[in-house]
């Protein structure tokens, strides 16, 4: 018992350090990706944070689409498929709710990646999205190798991969993800729950008022998710 | 009043009590429907049965379906097209073949309830649920 309570304001303090911590306006979103410190040339305390891997994915259209093409804007992702049977029409029904909300704002892009190749092809993601009624300037629907797209999840601090055992064959999270500007996770929401997506789009009220060069620097991977 | 009226009266008061007791809905077992239904059918269906887009139907308006279809939509699942409010629905709808017939009686009970908002529909009697279940046309596996 008092262990945990030691633990808990541990825990307590060092989230409240990191509040602090960083120059940020009251009110701004935490940055959830790998943080790195270091002190520069002259001393001064530095960190920087790791961005989402870069990727190229085919797109609703069979187009290819690559993520650079995308800088700069804020972007609300998920992992799901369309034969789902369990909750990805809610979260696809959950990101239907933000495009509503934010219809034609060419700052924010909504990112749909498929992790069932094998059914899941251009033309099925088509139909998907058409029968949804999403609007595919704004929304876009991918498909590509399983292991990348994984792999991309996991970068999102999400969770898919192939499970026999699973409703439809695939285990996966039902987060849906916020990242900003500069490509960094801001926000982690359930995509099943109308009041967490709610705050998703409080949050992203937050980020469309940060200043871009806000925070620690993004760090790029070298290598992105993407077969050459 | 003479006694033989008091007694009547009183009479007539119990047997108006049961009567209400007797139809009023089983409330345990729309409780119970409400647990079923947000387990196996809000995902698709949405909280009030709206629906989404043209990839799953709402199933909130009272004449779109019956409760044979219902009882067996649950147990056997659906596919196929399905036309509903004037849109055509081409999907797959899984089967529950881990419900009892006590639970669909209570999930159809909630849908018919709360969903279709039916107020004055009859109860259904757990003994019917076999019977619908033994006429379903798509009582094969999917
Ligand atoms: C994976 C998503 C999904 C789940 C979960 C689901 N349904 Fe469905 N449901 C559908 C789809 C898709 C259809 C249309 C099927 C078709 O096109 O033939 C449908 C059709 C129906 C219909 C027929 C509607 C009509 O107008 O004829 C009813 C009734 C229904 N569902 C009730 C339920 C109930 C009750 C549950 C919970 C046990 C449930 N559904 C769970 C997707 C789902």
């Amino acid at each position: 018992m008092k262990k945990q309570a030691v633990f808990f304001l541990v825990l307590g303090l060092s989230f409240g350090a990191c509040k602090t911590g960083t120059d940020s306006p009251s009110g701004s979103l935490p940055f959830l990706g790998e943080m790195t410190f270091m002190t520069d040339a002259n001393g001064r305390a530095d960190s920087s944070v790791q961005a989402l891997p870069e990727w190229r994915f085919i797109n609703q259209n069979g187009d290819t689409m690559h993520s650079k093409n995308l800088a700069g804007k804020i972007r609300v992702s998920d992992f799901f498929f369309t034969t789902c049977p369990t909750i990805c029409p809610r979260m696809s029904g959950q990101m239907l709710r933000i495009q509503e909300r934010y219809k034609g704002d060419e700052r924010i892009m909504l990112l749909s990646f498929s992790i069932d190749a094998q059914h899941d092809t251009a033309e099925v993601l088509k139909s998907y999205a058409e029968k949804l009624g999403a609007d595919t300037r704004q929304w876009h629907f991918l498909t590509g190798e399983p292991d990348l797209i994984f792999e991309l999840a996991s970068a999102h601090g999400s969770f898919a991969e192939a499970d026999a055992n699973a409703p439809g064959g695939f285990a996966h999270s039902g987060a849906l993800i916020l990242s900003d500007r500069q490509n960094r996770v801001r926000g982690m929401y359930d995509g099943t729950n109308p009041k967490e997506v709610d705050r998703l789009m409080a949050d992203l009220e937050l980020l469309l008022k940060e200043p871009v060069e806000f925070g620690p620097k993004a760090l790029e991977l070298e290598t992105g998710l993407h077969h050459e | 009043m003479n006694k033989w009226g008091v007694l009547a009266l009183v009479l007539g008061i119990g047997l108006a009590i049961w009567a209400v007791l007797r139809i009023k809905p089983d409330s345990g077992s729309i409780a119970r429907g409400e647990k079923l239904y947000e387990l196996h059918c809000l995902n698709c269906h949405g909280e009030k049965g709206e629906g989404l887009g043209r990839l799953i139907p709402p199933i909130h308006r009272p004449e779109a379906y019956s409760d044979a279809e219902l009882i067996c939509a649950i147990r056997y699942g659906k596919k196929g097209e399905l036309q509903v409010g004037g849109i055509v629905y081409d999907g797959v709808m899984p089967p529950n073949f881990q419900l009892d017939e006590g639970e669909i009686r209570d999930l159809a009970h909630f849908v018919r309830k709360k969903i279709k908002n039916c107020g004055d529909c009859q109860e259904l009697e757990l003994a019917e649920i076999p019977v619908f279940l033994s006429n379903c046309t798509l009582a094969q596996p999917l």
